[in-house]
């Protein structure tokens, strides 16, 4: 059976054959459906490709950033890289704490520049063909390049700054730098570096030493913040110096205030100093450096300048007590109607000794006294116990800390503060990461992990409407071909059905000789079935032919809007292979009702229509 | 006739046909028999029932009745009358493409091959090998040899004819049945036909059926023969009779 089977594929092709201008005709037929299907198919595949490469090449469209600064564990990193979806992930710093000045090469003029930590796998370097720097290099953005007339292959010299102990410090690190990023990745001047380096540039400013780098530094009590500063004076203060006390001082707001917006303030009654000034930075707290600058530009004016903070809770045993810095001289004391306080005024580095004192109010008279050392609570980012001696008592239900601990309670609440009780010492906790540079391993992958991100809470951006963008219109597109498709498809069938039909109503004569020669049913059942194959299979190739012809000529004509290596038609190997076998399917499909057809026949029929 | 060189061999056939004028034509045979090396000549005038007989004998037409049909190849008899009521399709062609060589009255070629093709297809089907070289001899007596690329339709009818003879002996039949395969040929032609069929029939011990209306044409050849007694018992109603002549 198997040997007759086989002898039948060869007659169906010497039939084709012997009518080779009908078969031609018909593969011309088919051909003529597919091809334009196939064109069809690779202008989709080709646009949507394209686009999604620009999409894909362009490293901006897979990243998702941090709205807000934060604090992210390790641990949080650690599960997030496990996804699959991250194709590249490093955890920053704060902002502020980044930003380092730069060398001009030809000038030596300092540019202050933000230094980004990188790694390897960073999307932006690969982009840009550049590798993962190593240890004392960097990576300049396009701005950076620009501003500091530096080319890869340079060193540059790094100044990382920091205010300590009433006067400005600086560390120095000299770099090679092995590439500069396109101005596609940003015009911002920015440097890439190992997250070491940016973590040592970090602790630096934190005050810290860094024994690897040369830089020097020792214990990291926290920087002093307030909420505002305050200026009062006896006259009102000019709109210019209003704006310069602004300009010199980092500061962003100035508002003059009635006196009860800090009437927290023990005892507080300007008197003569009518003309209150709040000067605060939104969402963020001042530094002593802007104090100093506020207090240096209003010498001699008669203002006095002191920096406030709201009053602060603080927990002792069951007890809530509410607690108000105060630092001030008898002499500023006295001109604000000021409770004078035993610590006096403020100082840029109060010894510890003289920071941990509290003044109770006088309800713990009867349980606490002068001179005893309490416990108490205080809840920033982290919750941590401090003692505090107990100097006074006051009338009012009020406690009074010097300004100095309520500076550093402020900080608390941005910045992991901890108690040494050892050296007794409030210390910088581990600065923890603040931020992130995600990106996502395609582009598919960026709205699943923004939605991860959002439903963890962390405010994220992303280009997500420009990935849906690309994405609606390769669903349109294939909604459209596939309509196309159907049409064509349901044409090229019907041809088929209807001439593989009347070729066996054709050679009935023919196909009843066989059943006569001894041919079974089941023979020649499969004769228009392999007649559709092999019309099928030529059509298959003359059609890649004309798709390979015109798709080519597409490119050529559309080759100036291309990049190198994109094409606006083209097709996977794949989804050829797919379109062919779809094809032969069909054909086969379309050739039943024709084999159907066969198995009337009789082979009687031969010696009939003799 | 000894029993032993018949090839095949019917009783008690009733075949039934209905026609196009709507009349029923029914075809019985009492006894039928060919031998080996022998040519049988079924004669009758048009309409008698001479193709319902091929068709049958053929095995593409199945009968009302049927006591006994076998086909014997040496000691083994092959039961058609149980292929025929166990309806085995595929059965009955390889009986057909193995024991039964057909010649048809215009040829019957395949158009789509060549003579060549043609004259091999029937050795192809029954896996037979090695038939090149007494493909080359045959077609050269039959004086077919230079047309064996030819296409069929480029040959004239008396050379369809001989091809059609030949591809019908190819793959050593038993039996050979031919529908009036001089038909389409002029007398000359048909008497070189008919003698190069009959020598190369006895000489390869092949049984011939022939149907024809040409007596004349075969009187001298034939070894058996075969008529119809046509009655008309009611409307409509065709009976025929099958009978050996010299034998009722």
């Amino acid at each position: 059976m198997k040997r007759i089977f086989a002898i039948v594929p060869g007659l169906a092709l010497s039939d084709l054959r012997h009518e080779w201008i009908l078969s031609l005709c018909l593969i011309v037929a088919l051909a003529s459906v597919i091809a334009p299907l196939l064109i069809l198919m690779g202008l989709k595949n080709g646009t949507i490709k394209t686009l999604r490469k620009r999409l894909v090449e362009d490293p901006a469209f897979r990243q998702i950033r941090p709205v807000e600064t934060r604090e992210y564990p390790v641990e949080w990193f650690k599960n997030l890289l496990k996804d699959k979806r991250v194709g590249f992930l490093i955890p920053t710093i704060l902002p502020a704490a980044s930003t380092v000045s730069a060398i001009d090469a030809e000038t030596g003029k300092s540019v202050v520049v933000d230094i980004v930590p990188t790694g390897e796998g960073d999307p932006l370097l690969d982009d840009a063909g550049i590798n993962m720097p190593g240890k004392n290099e960097c990576v300049l953005s396009f701005g950076a390049s620009r501003d500091l007339h530096v080319k890869a292959g340079q060193m540059l010299k790094l100044k990382v700054s920091r205010y300590r102990k009433g006067r400005y410090e600086y560390g120095y690190q000299d770099c090679m730098v092995i590439g500069i990023l396109p101005k596609k990745a940003g015009m911002l001047p920015v440097i890439y570096a190992p997250l070491k380096f940016v973590l040592d540039v970090e602790a630096f400013k934190e005050g810290k030493a860094v024994p690897s780098r040369g830089w020097k530094g020792s214990f990291s009590r926290p920087y002093p913040r307030f909420d505002a500063l305050a200026v009062v004076s006896k006259i009102p203060l000019d709109p210019i110096i209003q704006n310069a006390l602004l300009i010199e001082s980092g500061l962003a707001n100035i508002r003059q205030a009635g006196p009860k917006s800090i009437d927290w303030l023990p005892g507080w009654h300007p008197n003569s100093h009518k003309y209150l000034y709040l000067l605060s930075i939104p969402d963020s707290a001042v530094g002593l450096s802007s104090y100093y600058a506020v207090k240096n530009r209003l010498r001699g004016s008669g203002a006095i300048v002191f920096p406030v903070n709201h009053p602060q809770k603080l927990e002792m045993g069951q007890d809530t007590i509410t607690a108000v810095g105060l630092s001030v001289d008898k002499k500023v004391a006295e001109s604000l109607g000021l409770i004078p306080v035993p610590w006096g005024g403020l100082k840029k580095q109060r010894p510890a000794k003289e920071l941990l004192q509290i003044v109770l109010p006088v309800k713990y008279k009867d349980r606490i006294q002068k001179g005893q050392e309490i416990k108490v609570r205080f809840k920033g980012q982290a919750e941590f116990v401090f003692p505090l001696s107990v100097v006074d008592f006051f009338q009012q239900d009020i406690a009074i800390i010097p300004l100095e601990l309520s500076a550093i309670l402020r900080t608390s609440i941005n910045r992991k503060v901890a108690f040494d009780s050892a050296s007794r010492e409030f210390v910088l906790g581990d600065i923890g990461f603040r931020g992130f540079r995600l990106y996502a391993a395609s582009i598919d992958d960026v709205e699943p992990l923004y939605n991860l991100l959002k439903s963890q809470g962390i405010p994220v951006v992303a280009r997500i409407e420009a990935i849906q963008r690309i994405k609606a219109l390769d669903s349109g597109l294939s909604r459209l071909l596939f309509l196309v498709a159907a049409l064509g498809i349901s044409g090229a069938i019907l041809v088929l059905v209807a001439s593989l039909y009347a070729a066996v109503e054709r050679k009935r004569s023919e196909l009843a000789i066989m059943r006569l020669l001894g041919f079974s049913r089941f023979d020649i059942f499969f004769f228009p079935i392999y007649q559709a194959v092999f019309l099928a299979g030529g059509a298959c190739i003359v059609a890649l032919w004309g798709y390979s012809a015109f798709s080519w000529l597409i490119n050529l004509i559309f080759r100036a809007e291309m990049k190198g290596g994109e094409a606006i038609c083209t097709l996977p190997s794949q989804i050829l292979g797919w379109s062919i076998a779809i094809t032969l399917v069909l054909a086969v499909s379309s050739s039943l009702v024709g084999a159907r057809r066969t198995t009337n026949i009789d082979p009687a029929e031969a010696i009939r229509a003799e | 006739m000894p029993a032993e060189s018949q090839v095949l061999k019917l009783e008690g056939a009733r075949i039934v046909r209905k026609r196009q004028s709507g009349t029923t034509f029914e075809l019985l045979v009492s006894e039928f028999f060919v031998c080996s090396g022998q040519m049988t000549c079924v004669v009758g005038e048009s309409g008698c029932g001479k193709s319902t007989l091929l068709d049958f004998l053929a095995l593409v037409l199945r009968p009302k009745e049927l006591v006994s049909f076998n086909i014997k190849r040496g000691d083994e008899a092959i039961d058609i009358a149980s292929m025929w009521s166990n309806g085995k399709d595929g059965k009955l062609a390889w009986v057909r493409r193995h024991f039964i060589g057909y010649v048809l009255q215009t040829g019957g070629l395949l158009p789509f091959l060549t003579v060549r093709e043609n004259l091999m297809l029937p050795a192809r089907l029954k896996g037979m090998k090695g038939q090149a070289s007494k493909l080359e001899s045959m077609a050269s007596k039959m004086g077919i040899g230079s047309f064996l690329q030819a296409k069929p339709s480029t040959l004239s009818g008396g050379q369809r004819q001989r091809v059609a003879i030949l591809r019908a002996m190819m793959h050593d039949p038993l039996i050979i049945l031919a529908d009036e395969p001089t038909a389409a040929v002029d007398r000359k032609r048909a008497l070189k036909i008919i003698e190069d069929f009959r020598s190369l029939a006895a000489r390869q011990g092949t049984a011939i059926v022939m149907v024809t209306h040409d007596q004349e044409l075969v009187k001298d050849v034939a070894d058996r023969w075969y008529s119809f007694k046509l009655d008309y018992p009611d409307d409509g109603i065709i009976l025929s009779r099958c009978f050996e002549i010299g034998v009722e």
